[in-house]
């Protein structure tokens, strides 16, 4: 008898325990869910190159060629990449017209300005050996660094002066061994260091991501991400873009690669989304720890001020300030970037954006973000009205003679840029879009962060009636060229 | 038509009033206030003479400031006479009024001074003592020869300089109050002289711009210069603690929308308090979006037993421009257990309700929600924890080596006190779990809201009687007297040593200033007595305080069906008093009389604490509470229905056996 019922109970029972999984599920979703773990991508199976890897090597050249015996195509993945050329995007040359090649390799920034004729310096973060000047064979794969992205031991340095060579002392044969595959430690021993110290240039990127705490940053700290989980690399080819060194307007970097585009369970947070980037609330300060440098003044430079402090003066660079725990500068931003050009003519008396990010409240792609404004002071033509770079390191160099005039002459013959002879020193700004050191999301803006009587935005100068608040958002204003999906009319 | 009008009225009205109000939120002064000149009391230019400004002169010029300062609670102080309407008060003896000017305040412990009765010594002592929580006019105004007017400034100028005014007011130069109020605006500067204005600052034709004091409509920090702490500020928290502070110092309560865990204090887990110590704070409301003027056009509503049936909105109210001239500070308001002014406007303030529509935001998990919303006023389940400590017990029988009384703290370690007005770094604060009392209404519904109990010992006893009289009417025994008899020589009596010193060090301690048995009451007794005081007796007073500030969003509310329906409900939690309990005394409420303490005294080692009862206030809580004849009837049932499953069970599985044999027959 119970043999003749039991297939009717199953199946009763069966439906029940559906009919209340589904019902769970339904009360549980209410919406949109946001699981962004599920969207992190996979990594490839570890394998221990200990036992793969034989020395001695007599050069870091020969460890290359023995990874690439089984990887015979990554080096020429890795040469592929603005790691490698430090150009990536094109752009029309203000002095020829010219559509020209853009990248690190060729632009100015307002921190050591630029990297031709200071090659050996700068090249200590290159993915690469021996780029000392212009004659770098960009074609030999041996030059390609592989240790410095794969190594595990921690040991491996670049000589800070030797055209990206490792350092004396580095044992090649123990960091060959340890290859594996890139962590924070690895991206971060330029990243952070970028400027020529931690913390100096970006700001929401330092040595305390090498271990962070969920204070520092939420997807490190508390779950451990690598850099590639958000910088999805294929072939070699890391996902990503850096306003200082790229001009394309679409990054393949996004929050949205893992979490919902609306991910909050208040619909009157997910009602920002269109006019707010995520970073805007979620990262409410950076240099959480470490201070960053916001300013530096080169025309303070060539003085004997005693006792000279890295944070405050040095003698070559000039004078600076630090800060920490900064509340970032928000600004509209559609994703493009207005550079400014080798040639490009500036007007001394204005503050010369090296960056400026493009977007008004108007354009209904742009959205408030938050930004790092490094605030500069450096060298132009002041005849050609145009920035120029100047040869700091080496022989001949500021840092070495500290003879501005030299400096500009020798810089003039690297970068093709004629010199008149007399120069003079510009306000210049450069900007950082702040993405790292995401908060806990307990540790977000709030309502009153902003829209308080001292809420850090300045509604009116973002191009509001008012605050939004009391006065609606730029859609119900009236002041997007376009409807946003999504928002309310 | 009539229809399309009211719209088109609402639509201007909504217009105004955002305009209004977004000066406010936004920080700005308001954008209509014309510039106008400072007059002082005799309506003369205050830069002609360099005199003190006038608020009701100033203001005056197009403000009705008599109608206003006549229609506020703030101002009149209570003052009026003794009305107690229906015994919804427990009044003293020696209580004039109900309002700061007539109610004795253990944690004051400055006596009431009856407007005409007192010398105008005795009124300027008041006015210099408890000039801090009043904003001028009504008995200050009388008590100081017409000088401390109401101070249009406190209230409606940012940045206020209020430490400058209480200055004024504590050094009896009360006519400068007002003045002093500029002192941040830069206008005026404190000389070694006095108060000078500083011309450059006036436009040619001796007037000022509004904008340059930035006036516009209060912001919760105006109220907060005298209500307790409120801090908008990027700077993490501090809290001083004193009861300039009010509310922060009786209750904890902090209006702030900072995180818990961005203040500066040392909080008890703070890593993991991420919730604003407000939500609405947070959320950007003032005082006055809740705590509105009666008469303002934008908000005022009737009540709801006055309103016809057939009107959902009555049009007919003020002009904006009328409510600018007469704006009646007298404001909406709730029931408060200690502020027991105006008792007329109670309950007219914006209420939870009245923005939240609880019912609609519970039902999809709160089981019986409306038994619960019936029960349970928001703020039970909204305010489940007060973080910042608060006063637990004001000692007047025993003063310390200072003069001042024994405090007591919740939230915060035992036997910890502010000093200079800050509790030491390395003391952590736990904050406290409120005691829920239930609160009667007009309508006689009664909900359980959340308080903290402030306890105050203190000696009565009849000093010289009054012309006529057979005995002097008991009263406080006057500080001065307390300190001649316990401290005659600036240091303890040698027998209040002899009788207290327990661990034999000639000091007393602050532990040691406790007359917990009857030889120490007797002691301090006779010394009282020495110095003129007849029948000196002990009164214990507890003193409920609501508590409606702090409120958490629901993450951080109370959901758990455990927390209340269980043996350890937080319903009944009990919550500690003072530390100990003179003998022979009973303690006894003060306030309204609509909290019920509903529960019972214990009284153990630690001193006295008040345990809640769910039976004495009316309550069945399931799974707290336990009806022996429910929990019987419970079990009958659960038994009849297993007897009859079993019975019906067991009569087919006979009937199936028997069919069974019958088939095996065929």
């Amino acid at each position: 008898m119970l043999n003749r019922r039991l297939p009717y109970l199953v199946t009763t029972a069966t439906c029940a325990l559906v009919a209340l999984t589904l019902t769970t599920i339904g009360c549980a979703g209410g919406g949109q869910r946001d699981n962004p773990r599920l969207n992190l991508p996979r990594h490839p199976a570890r394998a221990s190159h200990s036992g793969m890897i034989s020395g001695p090597f007599d050069s870091p050249q020969a460890v290359t060629r023995a990874c690439l015996k089984c990887h015979p195509a990554a080096a020429g993945e890795v040469m592929a990449t603005s790691h490698w050329t430090w150009e990536s995007d094109t752009a029309q040359s203000p002095l020829t017209g010219q559509t020209m090649r853009i990248g690190k390799k060729n632009l100015i920034n307002n921190y050591c300005i630029g990297v031709q004729s200071n090659e050996p310096r700068c090249m200590s973060c290159h993915a690469g050996y021996g780029w000392k000047d212009s004659s770098f064979d960009f074609s030999n794969a041996e030059n390609v660094d592989c240790l410095v992205c794969h190594e595990s031991t921690g040991t491996y340095v670049k000589d800070p002066n030797g055209a990206g060579m490792p350092a004396a002392g580095v044992d090649l044969e123990a960091v060959a061994k340890s290859v594996d595959l890139p962590t924070r430690r690895n991206c971060g021993y330029c990243h952070f260091a970028g400027g020529g110290g931690d913390a100096v240039k970006h700001g929401d990127m330092d040595g305390t991501m090498n271990l962070p705490n969920s204070r520092i940053d939420v997807h490190m700290g508390r779950f451990d991400l690598q850099c590639q989980d958000c910088h999805r690399t294929k072939q070699h080819v890391i996902g990503g873009r850096l306003l200082s060194v790229s001009n394309r307007s679409e990054s393949d970097a996004a929050c949205t690669d893992c979490h919902s585009a609306r991910p909050h369970a208040q619909e009157r947070l997910n009602a920002h989304t269109d006019a707010v980037s995520c970073q805007a609330c979620h990262i409410p300060r950076y240099a959480i720890e470490t201070a960053t440098k916001m300013s530096w003044d080169w025309s303070q430079a060539g003085q004997d001020i005693t006792p000279e402090d890295a944070y405050l003066y040095d003698k070559k660079k000039g004078r600076f300030e630090y800060a920490s725990q900064v509340i970032p500068e928000y600004l509209w931003y559609d994703g493009s970037v207005e550079h400014y050009l080798p040639g490009q003519r500036i007007d001394p008396a204005a503050v010369v954006s090296i960056n400026r990010p493009a977007g008004t409240i108007h354009a209904a792609k742009a959205k408030l973000w938050p930004f790092k404004v490094h605030r500069g002071k450096q060298i132009y033509d002041a005849v050609n009205r145009y920035l120029m770079v100047p040869k700091t390191f080496g022989p001949g160099g500021y840092w070495t003679e500290f003879d501005w005039d030299q400096a500009l002459r020798l810089g003039s013959a690297s970068t093709g840029l004629p010199y008149s002879g007399k120069y003079g020193f510009v306000a210049t700004e450069m900007y950082w879009p702040i993405t790292h050191m995401v908060a806990p999301k307990s540790a977000a803006l709030q309502c009153s962060d902003c829209h308080g009587a001292n809420g850090r935005l300045d509604w009116q100068a973002l191009g509001y009636e008012g605050d939004p608040l009391l006065y609606g958002g730029r859609v119900q204003a009236g002041l997007v060229t376009a409807d946003l999906p999504g928002e309310r009319p | 038509m009539m229809r399309a009008k009211t719209c088109l009225l609402s639509l201007f009205l909504l217009g105004l009033s955002c305009l209004l109000i977004s000066a406010a939120r936004s920080g700005q002064a308001s954008p209509f206030h014309p510039a106008f000149a400072l007059l002082d009391q005799q309506g003369r230019n205050v830069l002609d003479n360099g005199t003190a400004v006038s608020p009701m002169r100033t203001c005056g010029q197009c403000h009705d400031t008599q109608y206003i300062a006549s229609h506020s609670f703030h101002a009149g102080a209570g003052t009026g006479g003794r009305p107690e309407p229906e015994g919804r008060t427990v009044l003293r003896a020696w209580d004039t009024g109900l309002g700061l000017a007539g109610r004795w305040d253990p944690l004051t412990y400055v006596m009431p001074t009856a407007v005409g009765e007192s010398s105008p010594q005795a009124g300027a002592q008041w006015l210099r003592q408890l000039g801090y929580r009043h904003v001028g006019g009504g008995p200050s105004l009388a008590l100081s020869g017409n000088q401390a007017e109401m101070n249009c400034f406190l209230c409606h100028m940012q940045d206020a300089d209020n430490a400058a005014r209480i200055a004024e007011l504590e050094a009896g130069r009360f006519a400068w109050a007002a003045t002093a109020t500029l002192g941040r605006s830069g206008i005026v500067q404190r000389t070694a002289a006095g108060w000078k204005w500083d011309a450059a600052a006036f436009a040619p034709d001796g007037k000022l711009a509004a904008a340059r004091i930035k006036l516009g409509p209060p912001s919760s920090a105006n109220c907060g210069l005298c209500h307790g702490v409120v801090h908008n500020a990027a700077e993490p928290l501090a809290l001083d603690y004193s009861l300039r502070n009010w509310s922060t110092e009786t209750t904890g309560q902090v209006y702030s929308p900072q995180r818990l865990n961005a203040s500066a204090l040392n909080l008890a887990d703070k890593e993991h308090l991420f919730r604003p110590w407000d939500i609405h704070a947070e959320r950007l409301l003032d005082c006055a979006d809740c705590h509105y003027a009666l008469n303002n056009p934008s908000v005022s509503r009737e009540a709801p037993e006055t309103q016809p049936e057939h009107v959902l909105y009555d049009p007919r109210r003020l002009t904006h421009g009328q409510f600018l001239q007469r704006p009646r500070h007298g404001f909406a308001k709730g029931d408060s257990a200690q502020g027991l002014v105006a008792p007329a406007t109670d309950h007219t303030m914006r209420g939870c309700v009245d923005c939240h529509d609880a019912e609609r935001t519970h039902r999809d998990w709160l089981p019986y929600v409306k038994r619960h919303l019936r029960i349970l006023s928001c703020e039970a389940c909204h305010i489940p924890h007060v973080y910042a400590p608060a006063r637990s017990a004001t000692d007047w029988t025993m003063l310390t080596a200072s003069g001042d009384p024994r405090l007591e703290y919740r939230g915060i370690g035992q036997d910890t006190a502010p000093q200079a007005g800050r509790f030491p770094p390395s003391a952590v604060m736990t904050g406290y779990q409120p005691l829920l009392l239930p609160r009667t209404a007009p309508d006689g519904t009664s909900k359980l809201l959340p308080y903290n109990i402030v306890t105050s010992y203190y000696w009565i006893g009849e000093l010289e009687p009054a012309a006529g009289a057979a005995h002097a009417a008991a009263q406080p025994v006057p500080r001065a007297i307390l300190q001649h008899a316990f401290l005659p020589l600036g240091t303890h009596a040698a027998s209040l040593v002899a009788a207290l010193d327990t661990n034999g060090d000639r000091n007393l301690s602050s532990a040691e200033l406790i007359l917990d048995t009857a030889d120490k009451v007797q002691v301090a007794a006779k010394l009282l007595e020495a110095c003129g005081v007849s029948r000196p007796k002990i009164t214990c007073e507890l003193a409920p305080y609501d508590i409606h500030h702090g409120v958490a969003t629901a993450q951080w509310a109370v959901k758990s069906c455990a927390d209340c329906h269980s043996a350890d409900s937080r319903i009944s939690s009990p919550l500690q008093l003072g530390s100990f309990l003179a003998p022979g005394t009973t303690p006894a409420q003060a306030g309204a009389a609509s909290v019920v303490l509903a529960g019972a005294l214990r009284q153990g080692s630690d001193g006295m604490a008040f345990a809640p009862s769910t039976a004495t206030a009316g309550l069945y809580i399931l799974g707290h509470d336990r009806w022996l004849a429910g929990d019987r009837l419970g079990g009958g049932a659960v038994l009849l229905a297993l007897l009859f499953v079993a019975g019906h069970g067991g009569m087919r599985l006979l009937v199936r056996q028997r069919q069974r044999r019958r088939g095996g027959d065929r």
